[in-house]
């Protein structure tokens, strides 16, 4: 035992900065996987949390009118255990000079939901004496708050609290104000941001309609405003939500328990739009989870990554330590007692490694949560999920021991005279064809000669480059889908493409006006007409997306729908169970019609529960003759939509004008953007550290040869060249292997991935971010850091070099 | 020249002067600071203190007014010219490069120093291998050959170039007996052509073969021996070395 603990404090001493670059590199990798970990399970549970403290069901049905009546209707239904009504209104509205290209919820809170006011950043707060002063909260209800937010304070009237997803969606701060678009006469309600609040719902920044929470006295005059407006002038509507809870005893499945609903009651008649809880999740925890998602896969990554590191570095110490090894055994140390010295060494700093990222971990899943509160609207709180960590931890450590067992198995058959003979009379080396030495490119040739005399030694760093590049150019490729303004988004979630788009809601708006207007910014190119109707699909609720022009739809499989067939999204089909030329029953507004499935298309709006229609298609169920058209309109100089956009918003009533986007896309770019910068960090950690790790082993094997060169006469500055060179070389073959692996199969795997968000396609194709910027970057850094690291043959004289390499 | 290791003193203020054509001798017992010597002189090595001055080519204005370069002081770049081009080294241990062949090696230096074109050094580097008959060796690493193929490599290696001086770290000491008489051939042959020679030994066999011999004692030089140049085994030159070199704690 003594004599161990001696060979492990040699060891340590010999090696602790190989020991500590492989802790850092086990503790980004630890951090990174167990932060991600808890920030995707404490987000499912924060929301999940969330939704039942508000009050949210297995089903929540948006319906409009005051349908008091339907919640008990619903309620009758055996497989409903309850259903509770909030009353609510939809309201267009204009804030910071920005329209919303949807309608707002507005709600007031009762005491029976218990809201959570938030700060900027989603902490809970009580009241501050500050809002008390101004007026935001009344004094009476600031008292009675508690920490928790169990309880909501009353609000005072005038003010609005907002969801902090508005905050980058449209740069509201508190004290801006929002107007609320109820009706075109006298119908302009003007309110103050007073604060945030928690939003389970509709927080998100994936989702463009927004809840308000408003005082009740100003939901009362907003209902007297909707009263008293004339039909032709109303622009809101009442509402509510209705949240239905199913029976435990149910034996229902979430898809038969909502058809259920639909069948026994007249919730169809009323429906605006509904959702299951997981869809509510999956929209809310949208960006988290695609964030996490990358991180836990890049963790994996970086598992591999530290493998290979750790690999490397035992063999080349393993290598060196050969002789000594020898030595030991013939005093008759056993082999398995040496390799108990390297397996403890090397695990010991596994398991720290590990150790150290789980007990950050929940401290940087808060931070990333902190930063994730305007894409998903509430802070979620972040716990450690303890045996999902444990288990993974467990596991991942048994693959390491497994790993060290293996690349430690070498010591064991350690010959002593064999090595001491080997290590005296030189090392037998096969004789091998090698590219010749030009004087040209001396640098060049030497580094070519380099590798292709010590191959083996750089598999490591071809491995390292390769699986690198496979990650960050995936990740790229998601970068150039996307796009610099969210285009990628953009066109999947939207039915069709188009720049802007324009809605008139009555008779009075000069479409003819508005083109000549829109005409004047921008030529058109294009033109078509959008509907989007509820409709019932074999008894399913889902959206039909209606088009005049049915080539817009972006077809995946199959063909375009004509008047007696529809598309469908591939969640569609698979929640149906439904493929091309199937015949499904469409039905809306008490009529129905049997059509044939044509196609699938891609539309991830609604998490692709819609459906595509044509306009004749249509025709046979629903009413086309009414408001329900919005004129797509394609440019030649898209630059100019916003422009035109503004122009139309601030200059006509009675339209919805819109472009491509939403108002929480600009956030979502930004967070893939931040995303892609923080792997590229984490990358560049990776490659610094492995550079420094291989590149010191083979200093150390190589110091002899360099120390040769330099007296001959080869500069310093040519030497370290060189050996840059063999990084650069072999990181360019790894990372060249690595894109053209994700070239194959990224576009696949990423689609895989996107199709449980309703994004059935997926095609990024060559771009500078995805194939170009890795193929140079991870290179460059390789060769970079193999250039710093090579600075010890400056400060070496080579005396020192040649009596280091002397035994 | 002063040389230090931390507290120790391993020069103590060496004054020398080594003439161009010579077969300069350095010995000493073990620890007597010759191998350090060597290193400072060809600028392998950093002196502590001191002056160390050659007449060779101009450097970029860094020389003395008399057109000497001081290696004590003369920056990395200067150094690497010198080993490149006026200097050649052969170290105790053979020190080739384990990735080149014997051909390879030889080759390199004269590509390094890229005074002339690479048909030449192809040429000259031919020559040196049938001149150290290393025909059927010179396609082999330096891992596959014998202790003395590998050193006569290393001689035509550091021969290559035609430096003004040889440097030579006991070439010998890690040579069996026949291996240490070729060796020594070949730098005498070299000698007689005009080659300057500076060698490090504490062999009595190696020393013959110089025409003049210091003899170094705790770092510093406390004998000299003028020997007429070698001509073949000379019983009578034998006994005038034995009999110097019992002055000393040899």
């Amino acid at each position: 035992m003594k004599k161990c603990q001696m060979l492990l404090i040699a060891a340590w001493k010999k090696q602790k900065k190989s020991i500590c670059g492989i802790f850092l590199l086990v503790a980004v990798l630890s951090l990174c996987l167990f932060s991600s970990l808890t920030l995707y399970i404490s987000g499912k549970q924060s929301v999940k949390a969330e939704m039942e403290r508000l009050g949210f069901g297995e089903l929540t049905i948006w319906v409009n009118g005051d349908r008091e009546s339907l919640a008990e209707e619903i309620e009758t239904i055996p497989d409903v255990e309850q259903v509770t009504y909030q009353p609510l209104i939809f309201s267009g509205y204009e804030v910071n000079g920005s329209y919303s290209d949807n309608e707002g919820q507005l709600l007031y809170p009762d005491g029976s939901v218990p809201y959570r006011l938030t700060d900027e950043s989603g902490n809970v707060l009580p009241v501050h004496e500050a809002e008390i002063s101004e007026g935001y909260v009344s004094e009476q209800s600031a008292y009675s708050v508690s920490d928790s937010g169990d309880f909501t304070p009353e609000i005072a009237p005038g003010t609005v609290y907002i969801s902090p997803a508005m905050k980058s969606a449209f740069d509201v701060e508190i004290g801006d104000s929002i107007q609320f678009e109820l009706s075109r006469k006298d119908g302009i309600y003007n309110l103050i941001v007073a604060g945030y609040f928690a939003d389970g719902f509709m927080g998100s920044s994936m989702i463009d309609m927004k809840s308000f929470l408003i005082s009740k006295e100003d939901y009362a005059s907003m209902q007297d405003i909707l009263s008293a407006a004339a039909d032709v002038d109303v622009l809101g509507q009442e509402g509510a939500m209705l949240h239905i809870f199913q029976s435990p005893e149910s034996p229902l499945s979430a898809l038969d328990f909502h058809e259920a609903i639909q069948e026994e009651s007249e919730v169809s008649l009323f429906t605006e739009f509904s959702y299951r809880q997981e869809s509510i999740w999956g929209y809310m925890l949208l960006l988290q989870n695609i964030l996490s998602g990358f991180l836990i896969a890049f963790s994996l990554v970086l598992f591999v990554v530290c493998m290979i590191v750790t690999g490397h570095s035992l063999s080349a110490v393993v290598e060196q330590d050969k002789k000594d090894m020898a030595v030991l055994k013939t005093l008759g140390m056993p082999g398995e007692e040496i390799r108990n010295v390297y397996f403890l060494l090397y695990g010991g700093v596994i398991l720290a490694g590990m150790l150290f990222g789980l007990c950050f971990a929940e401290w940087i899943a808060g931070f990333l949560a902190r930063g994730l509160v305007t894409s998903t609207g509430m802070l979620v709180s972040v716990k450690l999920p303890l045996m999902l960590c444990f288990l993974l931890f467990t596991a991942l450590l048994l693959l390491s021991v497994v790993f060290l067992i293996l690349r430690t198995g070498k010591i064991l058959t350690v010959v002593p005279m064999e090595i001491i003979r080997e290590t005296a009379g030189g090392k037998q080396v096969q004789k091998a064809k090698h590219p010749e030495i030009r004087q040209r490119f001396l640098e060049w040739d030497i580094a070519l000669r380099e590798l292709s005399f010590g191959k083996k030694n750089y598999i490591a760093l071809f491995l390292i480059a390769a699986f690198l590049a496979v990650f960050l150019a995936v990740i790229g490729r998601m970068g150039t889908w996307l796009g610099p303004n969210g285009e990628g988004l953009m066109n999947a979630f939207s039915v069709a493409d188009h720049d802007l788009g324009v809605q008139p809601f009555n008779q009075d708006v000069p479409m003819d006006e508005i083109e000549r207007v829109i005409e004047w910014y921008s030529p058109v190119q294009e033109r078509y007409e959008l509907a989007m109707e509820s409709v019932t699909v074999n008894g399913q609720e889902y959206e039909a997306n209606v088009l005049n022009d049915t080539e817009w739809f972006h077809i995946l499989r199959g063909r375009v729908c004509d008047g007696e067939s529809i598309l469908i999204t591939d969640t569609v089909a698979n929640e149906l169970q439904l493929s091309i030329g199937d015949t499904v029953k469409v039905a809306a507004n008490g009529r129905s019609e049997d059509y044939q499935v044509s196609g699938i298309y891609q539309c991830a709006n609604g998490m692709g529960s819609n459906i595509g229609m044509s306009m004749e298609g249509y025709s046979k169920i629903g009413d086309i003759t009414g408001y329900i058209w919005c004129y797509h309109y394609i440019l030649e100089n898209g630059n100019m939509r916003d422009f035109a956009m503004r122009y139309l918003q601030e200059h006509y009533r009675g339209i919805d004008v819109h472009t491509n986007s939403w108002s929480g896309l600009s956030g979502i770019v930004l967070l893939m953007h931040i995303l892609i910068l923080a792997l590229y960090l984490i990358a560049s950690v990776f490659i610094l550290v492995s550079v420094a790790l291989i590149s010191g082993k083979l200093l150390q094997a190589e110091t002899g040869d360099l120390a040769v060169y330099k007296s001959m006469g080869l500069s310093t500055g040519r030497l370290r060249r060189s050996f840059s060179l063999r990084f650069l070389v072999v990181a360019s073959a790894g990372t060249a292997v690595g894109i053209l692996l994700s070239v194959l199969s990224a576009d696949r795997m990423i689609g895989k991935v996107f199709r449980s968000f309703g994004i059935g396609d997926f095609h990024a194709g060559f771009s500078i971010m995805g194939t170009f910027l890795p193929l140079v970057v991870i290179p460059v850094l390789f060769f970079l850091f193999a250039w710093a690291f090579s600075a010890r043959l400056k400060q070496a004289s080579i005396v020192t070099l040649i009596t280091e390499n002397q035994d | 020249m002063v040389k230090t290791f931390g507290e120790t003193t391993v020069l103590q203020g060496i004054s020398l002067e080594l003439y161009k054509g010579d077969f300069t001798v350095i010995m000493g017992s073990s620890g007597s600071g010759k191998s350090t010597l060597l290193y400072a002189i060809s600028g392998m090595d950093r002196l502590s203190g001191g002056q160390l001055f050659y007449k060779g080519k101009q450097s970029d204005g860094k020389t003395a007014s008399d057109g000497m370069l001081d290696i004590a002081h003369a920056s990395e770049k200067e150094l690497t010219r010198l080993r490149a081009e006026d200097f050649g080294f052969v170290f105790q241990r053979t020190h080739l490069v384990s990735s080149l062949t014997l051909e390879e090696n030889i080759r390199m230096a004269g590509l390094i120093c890229g005074s002339v074109s690479g048909k030449e050094i192809r040429k000259k580097t031919d020559a040196l291998i049938r001149q150290m008959c290393l025909e059927k060796a010179k396609d082999r690493l330096p891992a596959q050959v014998s202790g003395g193929e590998a050193q006569r490599a290393a001689v035509a290696r550091a021969v290559v170039t035609k430096p003004r001086i040889l440097f030579a770290d006991e070439p010998t000491g890690a040579l069996n007996k026949a291996n240490t008489e070729e060796v020594l051939d070949l730098l005498t042959a070299l000698y007689t052509q005009g080659q300057s020679i500076l060698l490090v030994t504490h062999d009595r066999e190696a020393a013959l073969r110089g025409n003049r011999i210091l003899y170094l004692e705790d770092g510093a030089i406390v004998g000299e021996l003028e020997l007429s140049p070698y001509q073949g085994k000379d019983r009578e030159r034998e006994q005038k070395l034995a009999s110097w070199l019992e002055g000393f704690r040899w």
